[in-house]
Formats: C-alpha cells, structure tokens, sequence
C-alpha cells in the first residue's frame, strides 16, 4: 500500500493527522510530511478513513 | 449483509455521493440510485464562495469521476417530492417512483431568503453551482457588493470581492459576524479583519429597506444609513430541505429526526438520513444537532453505510464537530464546540498578528478550540477536546 499526498492542493488543515498520526506530521514549519509512505496493511482502514477526510481530496491511497 | 435489496440515495449532495462510496467500498454490490435535484455531475460545494468566485478559469470539483457511477443509477435534474415511507418509495417531480429497501435521505440544505431582497438580477444567494456561477458574472462587473449576513458564507464571499477588488460592505444584524458560531470575542477579530480589507463592516443592522433602480439597488438599514450597491448576497443561514416529506410521516424539525445510528425515526430501520439535512441526538455534545459541516457528511455517511449494511456495526455518530473558513489567506478552524455561551481563552499566539489560537471551555472544561492560521493547535487540541480535558491541564 503506498500513501501520496498532493502537496500542490494540501492546505494543511491537519485531518489526516488527526486520524493517522503514525503516518502524518507536521514538519517544523507546518508543512505536511508522510512519514510512512508505504505503510503496513493493518493501518489501511484508517487511512482510507483519512484519505476520505481530507477537504482538499489530497490524499491518494493505492495498492 | 442485509441489504441486498436496492438501495436509494436523495440527493447528489457530499453526504448523499459519499454514503453510496462507502456503500460500495464496503462491498455492496447491489442495485444503487442516487436523485439529484441539480442537472451537474455531483460537485464540492465549500470552494463555491472561494476559489470558484476568484480563479480565472472557475471549474467545479467533482466529488466523484464520471467512472465512479457507473453502476450507479443517477438520476441528475430530477427533484424528489415524496416518500412513501413503508413502501421505501420516493416519488420524482416527473411523476416516475424509485423504490428501494432502503432509503437515505440526503436533500441538504438551501439558502434562507430574505422577502425583501428576493433572488433576481442584482440578488442572489449563495447554494449550488448555479448560485456562484450567477456571483461570478455579476462580480466580474460590479464596483460594490452588499452582504446580507455576516456568516461563514457572506464572509467568503466579501473576502473574495475584496481580491477583486470589489468594495464591499456587510451588514449584520448581531454585534459581531459569525456570533452565533464563534463568540463575540472571536467574531470582533474577524469584523477586525475584513476591516483590515478595507470591507465596511455594519453591526447591529438589518435591511430596513430596498429599491431596485436601473444602475444598481439602494438599500436602507435600520438605522436610517443607506447603502447604494450593484449586486447583493443574502447569506443568512440555511434551512433543511425536507418540504419533499412533508405528509410522508417522517418526522421532521427543521431536519430530518433521526438516531445516532442515522436511522431516521419511525423509518423501520430502511430509512435513513445524514449530511446537513440530518437531525441527532449527540452524546458529547447534549441536544439535538443538525450541522451543516463538510466534515460531519463525511462522517455521518460513514457511519450510515456501516450500520445499513451490516445491523451488527451499531456504530454511533457523535463526533467532534469540524469546520474551517478561508478569508484573505488565513485559514480559521473550529473544532468541538465553540458557541457564544462558553468562555474563552488565548491559548496560543497573538490576536494582533492574526495567528493564534483560542480555546472554548465550559465550566472549566475544553469543549472548543478556534485557530488563526496555527493548525496544529487543532491537531492537537482535538483529542483533548474529545476526552472533556479540563481546562488546567490544557497548555
């Protein structure tokens, strides 16, 4: 499973952090990191859940 | 899975669009309507008072790619008008019936208007695509713009005329904008902002008035002022759109009364409700909530496909409500609770600066937090919010 952010459209709202903050973070000037770009299949429920929250639609999941 | 019968969705709207994904994402397969009033491919509404009103090129954001309905029967620039509700069938305004073993309703809100200023060529409000589409033209031409209203939305809008350098003027009854949301103290910095933006804001008025001329429409407020304005937005609040189930024995106040399981109550768990349009009892919260959020339809269609789909899921809705706002750049967030009636505290940064951070508590318990550009206050703030943190261990 891979997670991209399209950083083009994130306006760092911070959901995803909220829901998954194993695998997003703020850096230290409020930019967006994943910090787990291929994360483990047990966190995909939960990222599916971030993926579907994000209000910018930034967020894609795949494999 | 216990739906294996056909499944209606009411209304094109998030909450209608996003229940039908999670209703195939979580394996249904079966047959799946969904009615939409409006004859576009179902869109996001939230960038309709920003970018759509600004962008050179304005172009609407699609919830969905076209590919995401096929198998999907959508039924565009179709109203609903009735519902039987133990048949589990909806009536369409061109007298054809869909029916289903379940239905959701998911109709939304409109845009209240305002009886002495009606829609027409100098009005508008601000709902659907249509609506925006209609600000854009006049924008493009008009050198001052009235707002009706100093919500969330009349504050869009005006942010957006000012950097097209529109003048722009509000007028809003309370003593601040967005007072009912966000408090008078939060809602004097965001007065202070738009003013900042060269916006004349106008506070404890109303529209006593208004002619319509052949240059433009004068208005006079209460005050005996008047405001002589091009084009007019009437942004003052929303009402559920639930007339369509009027006599159908739903019951309905000012929304659609549902559980917080989003059954609608008395629908013989195959009807159901979520997104604006839903009305629930919340837990954390006390008292029945309809909110007009883009983040509870997400969540709230969440949760209906699960507890539709499978009895045993019995999952709750009863989250911590989130929103955010984008006036001049900065982006305002709320999340929990943040009503005029509770106190509230700077956690963090400076007002003057336009970033900072205030926290909303309730007998010395965080139920809010509203941000200025520092997002990961919210980040953090959430959690503690959920859990009724109390206010000495918030730092």
């Amino acid at each position: 499973m891979k997670v991209e952010v399209d950083l083009g459209l994130c306006e760092h709202q911070g959901v995803c952090i909220g829901i998954a903050p194993d695998v997003f973070e703020f850096d230290d000037d409020g930019g967006l990191v994943v910090l787990q770009p291929e994360p483990p299949e047990s966190a995909r429920v939960l990222l599916e859940d971030a993926e579907a929250a994000c209000p910018l639609a930034a967020i894609t999941i795949s494999g | 899975m216990s739906a294996a019968g056909r499944i209606v969705v009411v209304g094109a709207s998030l909450a209608g669009v996003r229940t039908a994904k999670a209703l195939r994402r979580k394996g249904f397969d079966g047959p799946l309507a969904i009615i939409g009033e409006e004859d576009v491919l179902p869109y996001d509404r939230p960038p309709l008072s920003k970018q759509f009103l600004t962008a050179d090129e304005p172009a609407l954001k699609p919830l969905e790619n076209e590919e995401f309905y096929d198998g999907v029967e959508l039924r565009l620039g179709q109203r609903a008008v009735g519902l039987d509700r133990t048949a589990g069938a909806v009536r369409l305004a061109d007298g054809s019936k869909v029916t289903g073993e379940h239905v959701v309703i998911a109709t939304g809100t409109r845009a209240r208007s305002l009886p002495l200023l009606p829609d027409g060529e100098r009005v508008a409000r601000l709902r659907s695509a249509a609506d925006a589409a209609r600000i854009r033209a006049a924008l493009s031409s008009a050198r001052h713009l009235l707002v009706v209203g100093g919500g969330f939305i009349g504050c869009e809008v005006a942010a957006s005329a000012r950097s097209l350098g529109i003048e722009v003027t509000i007028v809003e009854p309370a003593s601040a904008p967005v007072v009912r949301g966000v408090g008078e103290w939060v809602g004097g910095v965001l007065a202070d902002v738009h003013r900042d933006h060269g916006v004349d804001v106008r506070l404890g008025v109303s529209v006593a008035d208004a002619e319509f001329g052949s240059s433009g429409v004068s208005v006079v407020l209460t005050d005996g002022s008047q405001v002589e304005t091009d084009f007019v937005v009437v942004g003052i609040g929303a009402e559920a759109c639930t007339d369509w189930l009027d006599g159908s024995g739903v019951p309905l106040a000012n929304g659609v009364v549902c559980d917080d399981r989003c059954r609608v109550v008395g629908g013989g768990g195959r009807i159901w409700a979520a997104g604006d349009v839903a009305r629930w009892p919340s837990g954390t919260f006390g008292g029945d909530r309809r909110v007009e959020h883009w983040t509870n339809a997400v969540e709230q269609s969440a949760v209906l496909a699960a507890n539709l789909l499978d009895d045993a899921a019995d999952l709750r809705h009863d989250p911590v409500p989130y929103v955010w706002s984008d006036q001049y750049g900065h982006k305002i967030q709320i999340v929990g609770d943040v009503g005029a009636r509770f106190e509230t505290t700077l956690l963090r940064g400076s007002v003057a600066e336009r970033r900072f951070a205030v926290a909303y508590s309730d007998h010395g318990v965080l139920c809010g937090v509203v941000a200025f550009d520092l997002p990961r206050e919210v980040v953090q703030k959430r959690p503690l919010i959920a859990s009724a943190a109390r206010m000495a261990d918030v730092s």
